[in-house]
């Protein structure tokens, strides 16, 4: 069993992707500078970055 | 943020260099210039939407692409150039921007042709010196930072905005940007859901193994074939309830016409239904009219004829009356059966014979020999008369008593009809009215009826879903790629799970409070007794309180001005509040910026009073309010407004392509 797996909705990294994802959308509503795809493929990669990470 | 000042030249009818420096204080925010029509309000207008977003609005007729003042361009030469340019001096969060763009305008090829234009940024921290420039390819960023462009809409306002603003399709779109929402609904929208295959959780779906494992394809394509019935569910249920909202309202308003027009309902109904009666009674008395003149003209004679007849009889009484007699028979008639010489009976008359002897002697019972077959004839007659003469009084007495009857109805009933008449008059017809509820209420009972339908099939389908996603979990948890996938989807639905909670209470509390911050200023502005209500598209809506039901209430173009004004204001208002997501200790900050107002010719429309209490409300609100106002309009606002102007600047109108703008004395 990978680590990812043990790692079923963890709080603090529910709320760190919380939070990532917000200022993501916060950021590019102002600056309108990525696409919808761009967007979804970074807020992917916030959830699965934050899987990956050590704490 | 706070628009500084203005810089122009030569745009539009603006030739030369104009500056116009705007109030930033915050007890004196309000900038006022006037200017009548076509004096440059809504070019001065247009120059910020150019110089930040690169668009213009001027009417089709009057060359809306030619940004150049048209005496230059007409003074301009082959090979000449001229320059348009506007240039903005923003202050936002303690930092001054400089934005200016420009556009060159050469002569060619017999026309004048306007280039590409070109924008620059600079900033300077507040207190300092020295501009430091902003890279091109952020600027266009920068300013959307600032002032976005979606929500430009609700800072720049010109007439026809400010008329349609609470029902126009953009509205909601906006409404989210300007309260800080718009985070939270992109959010939503880029996670997604397993059915949208450009979104994230589409994405991850789509990128789990499935390959050789038929169920579980066969579990996730009725997943999402529920998913998206499901959808299509929300979709009608949403659509019915809007429509059903919409008909009860529409009840409630029909109910109170009907209940304020109960008696003049039952008034219409009783002129009907004297109309009838009046109808048929007049019918009735021509025909008794008929009748009565028929038997009058039938038995007069012999009833006056009578006093005559009894005299008569008197006189005859002695006489003798031979009943012998053939009756009716006349002494000539006699004569022509002897000189025909046959009987009536067939028997031949001989002179001499039994037969005409017999014949001849029936002489003597008739006149001249005898009167007494004439007399019993006679009598009889008057016996016939007499009986006629007994019913034709009483007849002609019922008639004329019938006669009476009817007059006597039919004029009551007019009367009545007319005092009805009187009183109904100019008022609505009831019935259409009734006509109208019965269809309303059918038509509800129908959409009822939708709906509850709707929300079974909705019901199954969260069975379905759940039921599918059981056998869709237990297929594809077999593989470690999946499962690490899953557990991505899981991390993504909760997430979204909790933003869409998030929206939703923030959403509803966001419009709960809008409603009342735009109660509170519709009251400061409108003096009566209607209420601003405001849906969940945010369309604004009047409504006045009949007994004790709530319904939408006519609008003049006055109080659609000052619904709009109390509307701008609550939103401009609530934008200044912070709004705050929290994801465990963490506070996210979803506000907007307090932004100003510029308005184009703000009150036309509204009325003197109207305009005054606008007036009051504005400055309290927007954090800087800059408003091109015509002089008449400005003869009703100044008394209430002055003392919050810290700029005001009047234009003036030299030709039809140049005008002037001067600081105003006053």
């Amino acid at each position: 069993m990978s680590e990812i797996e043990n790692k079923l909705l963890d709080e603090k990294r529910l709320t760190a992707m919380k939070v990532n994802i917000l200022e993501l959308e916060i950021e590019n509503l102002k600056t309108r500078d990525k696409t919808n795809d761009e967007m979804v493929e970074l807020i992917r990669k916030i959830i699965s970055d934050e899987l990956k990470k050590n704490y | 943020m706070l628009i500084k000042s203005l810089y122009i030249k030569n745009f539009r009818q603006f030739k030369g260099e104009t500056t116009v420096e705007f109030a930033c204080d915050k007890e004196k925010n309000v900038t006022i210039i006037l200017g009548d029509n076509t004096y440059g309000k809504t070019t001065l207008l247009q120059t910020f939407n150019w110089c930040l977003y690169d668009f213009v609005v001027f009417d089709k007729d009057s060359n809306p692409d030619m940004l150049l003042n048209l005496e230059l361009a007409s003074q301009m030469k082959y090979g000449s150039r001229d320059i348009v340019e506007v240039k903005i001096v923003l202050i936002h969060k303690k930092t001054e921007y400089t934005i200016s763009r420009t556009q060159e305008y050469i002569w060619t090829e017999h026309k004048v042709r306007g280039e590409k234009s070109k924008v620059t940024m600079s900033y300077k921290l507040l207190g300092s010196d020295g501009q430091t420039d902003i890279r091109d390819q952020y600027i266009e960023k920068m300013i959307n930072e600032i002032l976005p462009r979606n929500l430009s809409n609700f800072f720049f306002f010109d007439t026809e905005r400010v008329r349609g603003v609470s029902n126009r399709q953009d509205v909601s779109e906006s409404v989210k940007g300007l309260l800080g929402l718009t985070v939270l609904d992109n959010a939503i929208k880029h996670l997604g859901s397993k059915t949208a295959k450009t979104t994230v959780l589409g994405k991850l779906y789509s990128s789990m193994d499935n390959e050789g494992d038929q169920k579980a394809t066969e579990a996730l394509e009725r997943i999402n074939s529920t998913q998206q019935r499901k959808a299509a569910i929300a979709e009608r249920l949403e659509s019915l309830r809007t429509q059903i909202t919409d008909y009860e309202a529409e009840k409630a308003r029909v109910d109170h016409i009907l209940a304020e027009g109960k008696s003049t309902a039952s008034l219409q109904e009783r002129s009907l239904t004297l109309e009838r009666l009046i109808s048929r009674e007049t019918n009735a008395l021509e025909q008794t009219y008929s009748k009565f003149i028929q038997e009058f003209n039938n038995g007069t004679v012999t009833f006056f004829a009578k006093p005559l007849m009894i005299r008569a009889l008197d006189f005859m009484k002695d006489a003798k009356v031979d009943d012998k007699g053939i009756k009716d028979m006349t002494a000539q008639s006699i004569v022509d059966i002897i000189n025909r010489g046959r009987c009536i009976c067939g028997i031949e008359l001989v002179e001499g014979s039994t037969e005409y002897e017999n014949v001849l002697r029936e002489l003597d019972f008739l006149p001249p020999q005898s009167i007494g077959t004439s007399i019993r004839n006679f009598k009889e007659k008057i016996e016939m008369y007499d009986a006629t003469n007994r019913n034709y009084f009483t007849n002609l007495k019922s008639r004329y008593e019938e006669i009476l009857r009817l007059k006597t109805n039919i004029q009551e009933w007019q009367d009545e009809a007319d005092e009805i008449k009187r009183k109904i008059e100019g008022k609505e017809d009831m019935k259409k009215y009734s006509l109208k509820l019965s269809d309303v209420k059918t038509r509800l009972k129908e959409l009822n009826e939708k709906r509850e339908h709707l929300i079974r099939e909705d019901e199954g389908c969260n069975n379905d879903i759940e039921r599918f996603q059981k056998v869709y979990d237990s297929l594809v948890a077999v593989s470690s790629k999946n499962k690490s996938i899953m557990t991505y989807i899981r991390y993504a639905e909760e997430i979204l799970a909790w933003i869409t909670k998030t929206y939703k209470e923030k959403e509803s509390d966001i419009r709960e409070r809008l409603e009342e911050k735009v109660n509170e200023i519709f009251n400061k502005i409108y003096h009566g007794h209607r209420r601003v209500s405001i849906n969940e598209k945010y369309y604004v809506t009047l409504l006045a309180m009949v007994g004790e039901k709530e319904i939408a209430s006519g609008e003049s173009e006055g109080l659609n001005r000052v619904k709009n004004f109390a509307f701008i204001a609550g939103l401009v208002e609530l934008a200044k509040e912070k709004i705050i997501a929290i994801a465990g200790e963490n506070k996210i900050d979803l506000s907007s910026e307090p932004y100003p107002l510029v308005m184009d010719a703000p009150f036309s429309n509204a009325d003197a009073t109207h305009t005054t209490n606008i007036s009051k409300v504005l400055p309290e609100v927007a954090e800087q309010v800059i408003m091109f106002v015509m002089e008449k309009d400005w003869r009703y606002a100044e008394p209430v407004m002055a003392y919050r102007v810290g700029s005001q600047w009047i234009l003036d109108k030299i030709t039809d392509t140049y005008s002037i703008l001067k600081r105003s004395d006053s």
